[in-house]
């Protein structure tokens, strides 16, 4: 016999088939263990001074604890927002707002999660100004490009540490070198690379969310430096001096970060893994399906995302036919979406957007699985490609 | 000149009328394609770097369609895989 089919200890893992770990991933074991836990010993509210509460508060305290480690900054500076997509909005108005006297500028990648987009406009929409910098045919920023975007009046900078639809990384310690000698803070949404080897150094903000790493929903990360003029740009809360209002989810938090532990104490052995499948996906597909085109940059990618495009397939009907095969993956061509407009990304980069499709592959992911989705894949795009008149 | 009209077609359609299309002509004759589907302009772009043909020129036509002349490289029949240029 030859190696394993699936890493040992992947317990709790995705269903056969479900290859769409960049959108969220089951429950890691280690959460669901701490989330039961905490259910029952975390359920007081921490603001309070009573046993109980004092319970609860050391839960959080301790989870704040674990994050900080895993992350490699201080406890002090982690806060717990109810999403990825709240800490990316904290994170621009906050900034926004702690450095208004500086000026009304921001500068974000042609590529950002739709998160930092919607920031960005709201911020415009205030009479800001925003620049977006372009991207290379592999979807990442040139650090010299963006450098050269920072302006005196430049209240902040995103970047994110890599891409969520292509796997691209972002040239991100460079582009917070740039940042820090213009003194601007630079905002790292790490939500598609959080658990996925180290993170990059020099962010001034980073923002992540806990169900893409195998926490629950509900559960996203501000981390933000001291010394960073940040402000809070909601009202003010009686519970807490935080930028994050109200009653914090003591268990939801608790099973974060031990999911977060854990999975950052095997990152290696999985990550190696998946590379070694999604490099078999990358060559195998180029070569068995016609017309077409594999994005994203070959080798400084994520290990786990694996995206490409079909002529003449719409993206809908290709993830219609992979789930009818039993496969679960997402698309970022415009006839999956809500609305007529392909995905920014793909744009940017001058990808083909039609037929798209994004393999994503969760933990415990099995080879046979892989094996599978290579072997239905070419007659899945056959029979989308036949259907059209 | 050769002329598709897709407008009110949606992705992956008006790249397969374009593909039908170029299928008949000759090696460097011009194809116009009229497309109102945002995702042409980034799909007709991509078909043309995947399938070998030039790009000549884009240009707002009626309405909210726009006006992709493509000039096309050799016969565009057959689906012989893009080889190399596949993986970018």
């Amino acid at each position: 016999m030859g190696r394993p089919d699936r890493l040992p200890g992947a317990d709790n893992a995705a269903p056969a088939g479900y290859l769409d770990a960049a959108s969220t991933q089951p429950l890691h074991p280690a959460a669901r263990a701490a989330l039961l836990a905490a259910l029952d010993d975390g359920w007081a509210d921490p603001a309070r001074l009573y046993r109980s509460a004092r319970r609860a508060r050391l839960e959080l305290d301790q989870a704040r604890e674990q994050v900080a480690a895993a992350l490699g900054t201080r406890p002090d500076e982690v806060l717990f927002t109810i999403s990825g997509t709240q800490a990316v909005h904290l994170a621009v108005a906050g900034l926004a707002l702690g450095r208004r006297r500086i000026g009304g500028h921001l500068v974000t990648s042609a590529v950002e999660h739709s998160a930092v987009l919607h920031a960005a406009e709201q911020f415009q929409a205030g009479g800001g100004q925003a620049s977006v910098v372009p991207v290379d045919s592999f979807g990442a920023v040139d650090a010299d490009q963006y450098a050269a975007t920072l302006r005196p009046d430049t209240a902040l900078a995103c970047l994110q540490s890599a891409n969520h639809e292509v796997g691209t990384r972002q040239p991100v310690e460079a582009v917070a070198r740039a940042c820090q000698r213009a003194g601007v803070p630079l905002v790292v949404d790490a939500a598609a690379s959080v658990g996925h080897g180290p993170l990059p150094s020099g962010w001034s903000v980073l923002c992540a969310s806990a169900h893409k790493w195998g926490g629950p929903a509900g559960v996203g990360l501000l981390v933000v430096r001291s010394g960073v003029r940040f402000r809070a740009p909601g009202p003010v809360d009686d519970r807490s001096t935080s930028a994050v209002p109200g009653f914090e989810n003591v268990p939801g938090i608790v099973a974060a970060a031990a999911a977060l532990e854990a999975v950052v104490a095997d990152a290696e052995r999985q990550d190696r893994w998946a590379s070694a499948l999604v490099r078999r996906i990358r060559t195998e597909v180029a070569h068995s399906v016609p017309d077409c085109e594999v994005v994203g940059h070959p080798r400084d990618r994520l290990p786990h995302i694996v995206t490409f495009s079909c002529l003449y397939a719409g993206g809908e009907a290709l993830l219609v036919e992979l789930d009818k095969a039993g496969f679960a993956v997402s698309s970022g061509s415009s006839c999956s979406a809500s609305t007529l407009e392909p995905s920014h990304v793909l744009v940017a980069m001058g990808a083909l957007s039609g037929g798209n499709v994004r393999v994503s592959l969760p933990r415990g992911v099995t080879e046979a699985d892989v094996d599978r989705f290579l072997e239905v894949l070419p007659g899945a795009v056959a029979r989308v490609r036949a259907d059209r008149p | 000149m050769t002329t598709v009209d897709a407008r009110g077609m949606r992705c992956p359609l008006p790249v397969i009328e374009l593909q039908k299309a170029a299928g008949g002509l000759a090696p460097g004759a011009l194809l116009t394609l009229l497309s109102d589907d945002p995702a042409s302009a980034t799909d007709v772009a991509a078909w043309c770097r995947m399938r070998g043909h030039d790009l000549v020129s884009t240009a707002p036509a009626e309405g909210e369609a726009m006006a992709y002349v493509v000039r096309v490289k050799d016969s565009g029949a057959g689906s012989s895989n893009a080889d190399e240029s596949a993986s970018r």
